[in-house]
Order: C-alpha cells, then structure tokens, then sequence
C-alpha cells in the first residue's frame, strides 16, 4: 500500500467521522490526495467525473423507484395492506406482532425502503401494539426488525444501486434477493412465535369469513399489482429497470389520484420536491464516488484488492467469514447505500476473486448491511422506531437483541447456501 | 443580514421548485419512451438522453439545496456528542466542515467552468445540442452551493459569543 494511497483512505474517514457529508468526503479526499501527490493536472478531473459518473441511463432507476415509494406512502395505500396483514397473520398467538412482520412483507414489496417502513407501519402498529398489552420496547423492536425485510423483497432500491454500481443484471439481483428476504422474515415470525407462547401474547380479533377475506385480498391486490408489475417486467427481460420504475410511477400516480383519490395536485408537488431532494443526495454521493474510484483506479486499488485476497487464500468459507466480519462492523458505521456506493464495486471484485458468486455476495452484502440498521451506535432503524415509541434506548436494545440473533442465523443460512440466493433467477433463467 | 437571508431563501426555493420540476420532466420521459417503444414501436433515442440530463441538472440543483438545508446525508454521531458536551467545540467543527464543503465547491465550480467550456464545442449524440448545456449543471449547482456555505460560514461568526 503506498503512502498516497493511505492519504487518500485516511483523510476520508477521518472526514466521514468528524461529520462531513458523505459525498464531500469523497470529493475533499481526492482534493487532498491531488494536493499532497502533486498531480494537479488531475484537478479538472474532477468535475468531469462527477458528471459522467451520473450520467447513466440506469441510475434513473433510483428517484423513479423513490418517487413510487413516496407515491405509495403518500396515497395512503398502507391501511389496506395492514388490514390483509390482520386477516392472513393475525390468527396465530401473538397475532399483532405477527401482522407486523407480514406487513412489513407486504409493504416492503412495494417501497423498498427501510425507513419509509417504520415511518408508515411504526405509527400505525407500535401504539395498537402497546394498547394490547406489549410493552412499548417490544413493540418497537418488532418493528425496527422487520423493517429490514423492506430492502431485500423486490423491488428493492438498494438492489438497483447494488447491480448499477456493480454492473449486475438488476432483474437477477432482486429475484436474488426475495428467497433470502422471505426467510429473514419467517426467522423473525419463528421467533414471535416462540416468544408469544412463552409471554402468553393475544390473538388479533378480526372477521375471518370467507367474503370478508375475500374482501381484504380485493383491497390488497390493487397495491400489491406493483410489485407484480416490477418483478414480472423486469424478469421477463421485457423492460430495463428504468422503464420498470417508470412504469411503477405511473400506476402509482393512477391508483392514489384516479382510483383513491387520495392524493391532489399540492400534495403531489410536495411528493416531488421530496423525492428529487432525497434522490438527488444519492447520485451526488454516485457522482463523487465516481470521482474517488477513478483515484482508487489510478492508485491499482481493484487489483492490489485481488491479489491480496489471493494471497490470504483465505478458501470459500473463510473468504465469506471474513468478508461478513468486515460488513458487519461497516454496518454497524455506515448506513447501506452509502456502503454500497462506496464499496459495492471493490468488495464485489474482490469476492470473486476468492471464488465466491457475484450474485450470491450481492445478497449477502445487501443483507448483512441491513442488519447494521439494526445495531448501535448508527443503527438509523433503531433510533427512528425509539422516537415513535418513545421507550427508551436501552430497553429497546435489550428487546432487540432476540430479533437480532434471528437476523444473524437467517444471514448464516443465506451466507452457507449459495442455492437460498441463485436457484430463483437460475430457475427463471436469469443466470447460467 | 435580513435582505441577503431573504435572496438566500428564494434562491433555496427556486432551486427545490427545479429540481421537482426536472424530475417530472424526467418521469415523464422515461414513461414516454416505455409508451413509444412498446405501444408504437418506435424507439427514440431522444428522450432518453434528455431524460439523463434532465435527471442530471435534478441531482445538481437538490445537491444544492442540501447544502442549504444541511440535510446531506453523514454520519452524525461525532457531531451530536460534541454538541452535548462540548457545544463550543462543535462551534469550531461546524466551521472546520463548512470550510471544506466551501474549498470543494469552489474547486467544482472552477474547473466545472472549464469543463463546460470545453463541452460546448462537442454536441450530443441524440438531440445534436452542445454537451455544455448538461454540463453546465455542475458550475452553477456547485456556484450556488458556494454561495450557501459561504452564507452559513458568516452567520456562524455573527452569533458566536
């Protein structure tokens, strides 16, 4: 590793640490490796990368899947899903806890967003959980928990960043992901499930009928079609995931201005300033990010990566041991897009070369860095369920810690059986 | 000070209004070419290269404005705890950062005029227009994140004791 290398590394966590915007690090890091390198000439670089590393046809994928994701929050399209969620989960001891999960499922299919998670199903559930008797911490570390499902059940943002800065099909990334997602969320209802025969939690009361299940499903199925129209579009080849996210807009702005007529033009105004804001702070962190790989490019970083990789012939399970160990402690710093932006396209090139799938990393990258939403002292999800429920930072740690364990196992299982990621798209055709 | 706080804002809300504005261009582009290409069969490759630079002068502009509204995305532990206990270090933090941020604008936005001096001798490969028109993006959003930061440094040397 050379010195200008380290200049470089050194002064952008230092610069990421004392609290300078991610994208600023990057770009303030290349400024001071230009600097102490002498190489001036490479400062008109600068801007130059940071408008071509934006400038991709794919990237559109991103505010198009956040402008849905608000459209949908924005609609108010949960309370249909949360009513499904009652009807199919809310049989089982510890029904609500379940329900929560369920929609977490349910609703993850559509925003893809973590946070939008908590924000959308914490208000709802955390209070209607503690009027049944969970304490306030529980409550909400069943809900931070299963926001994490949201990520990893397509159509997922992080996936379309992952496959746009790594270069994987995004079509194969997400149908990766689902099988992995849905375990996740089954270890959690596991561990519900066990809890609630131990804590002796209540059942939810709800009209189970047959025409009043067939009631519910109806009201699910018109928000449920956009996922369905996602995956389908995306997975038969027919559409890029621009298009695809296009498209998901679209249906999204029927449903909630035609069909529900819930949302009017003010509101849909607000919608878009919020999601060109948000998504803008993203591909500005793609722009500069750009600009730092090309450094790292100058500086051989991909292929020292490789061969040190090779040099520690650390084998199959070690390599993907090791690599877990270092995702876990980024997590635990970084919240996922920024991680992935950054070091999605030098972990990838490096897990391939000590043997691991491309596509079976990218699941286990974008799962083991959600999980670090869930773990102190960065833990966004943690911190936004606590403001909801107001129950106090350590109870709530020590109510998440179960949820967290069966978080790891389901990482384990997803992490030793490459088939959980790729017999999905290998059964879709997706990759060889 | 009330006047230049003022010019700030609108400057702020103009920003914002383009960016949704641009987004819309964008959506509705990109949902065009789907209706184009699978409803009459006829690909262009027009709209999406607006599309790109309409998602591009986007980006720009709410970059900007996150500057103003310092709602950039970072990791602000070592912030919040300076704040708690040592509320007068954070004072000089806050400027440190701002100092940087406002070195990394001006250098975007300097060699950011060059680049898009150059680009306007070159036209894009779909409308035929100078590549100075998307590119021009990066010197101004940067050109107006400067002004921001440097608005930000002043205010902070007025209130401090």
């Amino acid at each position: 590793m050379t010195i200008s290398l380290l200049v470089l590394l050194i002064s952008f966590v230092v610069a990421l640490i004392v609290g300078l915007p991610v994208a600023w690090s990057l770009m303030a890091s290349v400024l001071v490796w230009v600097i102490t390198t002498g190489n001036w000439q490479y400062l008109p670089v600068m801007p130059e990368r940071l408008y071509q590393g934006m400038d991709s046809f794919l990237l559109m994928s991103i505010p198009l899947f956040i402008l849905a994701g608000e459209l949908v929050n924005e609609g108010r399209i949960t309370d249909r899903l949360v009513h499904f969620a009652n009807v199919v989960f809310g049989w089982m001891r510890g029904g609500l806890a379940q329900v929560n999960i369920g929609a977490s499922i349910l609703f993850s299919g559509i925003t893809g967003v973590a946070l939008g998670d908590i924000a959308a199903l914490g208000q709802l559930f955390i209070p209607a959980m503690v009027k049944q008797g969970y304490t306030s911490a529980y409550a909400a570390a069943v809900t931070a928990s299963s926001s994490i499902i949201g990520p990893m059940v397509p159509p997922s943002l992080i996936a379309v960043i992952y496959g746009s800065v790594t270069d994987l099909s995004i079509g194969a990334l997400m149908a990766a992901c689902l099988v992995p997602g849905l375990l996740i969320g089954l270890a959690q209802m596991v561990l519900v499930a066990f809890q609630a025969r131990v804590y002796q939690f209540p059942r939810v009361e709800a009209d189970r009928s047959p025409r009043a299940i067939a009631q519910a499903t109806g009201g699910a199925l018109v928000p449920l079609m956009i996922p369905v129209i996602i995956l389908a579009g995306l997975l038969s080849g027919v559409m890029t995931p621009t298009e695809a996210g296009g498209v998901a807009v679209a249906y999204a702005l029927a449903v909630s201005m035609l069909l529900y007529r819930s949302i009017r033009l003010p509101a849909l105004l607000a919608v878009l300033r919020r999601s060109s804001v948000f998504s803008g702070q993203l591909l500005i962190i793609v722009g500069c990010g750009a600009a730092f790989s090309w450094v790292m490019g100058m500086e051989n970083v991909p292929a020292t990566m490789g061969r040190l990789v090779a040099d520690l012939s650390l084998g199959y399970v070690g390599s993907l041991l090791v690599f877990n160990a270092m995702l876990l402690v980024l997590g635990c710093f970084i919240d996922p897009t920024t991680a992935i932006i950054i070091f999605g396209p030098l972990l990838s090139a490096a897990a391939v070369h000590a043997g691991i799938d491309p596509l079976h990393f990218g699941v286990v990258a974008i799962l083991n860095l959600n999980i670090g939403l869930l773990t102190p002292p960065l833990g966004v999800c943690l911190f936004a369920a606590e403001r909801i429920a107001r129950c106090g930072f350590v109870p709530l740690l020590r109510a998440i810690l179960p949820f967290l364990f069966a978080n790891l196992v389901g990482l384990g299982l997803v992490s030793a059986f490459p088939a959980i990621s790729l017999a999905l798209p290998r059964a879709l055709g997706l990759i060889p | 000070m009330s006047r230049l706080q003022n010019l700030l804002r609108i400057a702020e809300r103009t920003l914002t209004l383009l960016a949704a504005f641009c987004l819309a261009v964008m959506t509705t582009l990109v949902v065009a070419q789907v209706v184009f290409r699978y409803g009459l069969n006829t690909g262009s490759s027009f709209t999406e290269e607006l599309a790109r630079y309409a998602m591009i002068w986007m980006a720009l502009f709410a970059a900007a404005v996150g500057v103003r509204e310092a709602s950039h995305i970072r990791i602000d532990f070592v912030p919040e705890l300076l704040a708690r206990l040592a509320p007068r270090l954070n004072r000089v933090l806050r400027f440190g950062l701002d100092l940087v941020s406002l070195t990394v604008f001006l250098v975007l936005l300097w060699y950011g005029v060059d680049a898009t001096m150059f680009a306007m001798g070159q036209s894009s490969p779909g409308l035929q227009i100078p590549l100075g028109f998307p590119y021009a993006a990066v010197p101004i959003a940067f050109g107006f994140a400067a002004v921001f930061a440097l608005a930000r440094l002043l205010t902070a040397g007025a209130d401090a004791p």
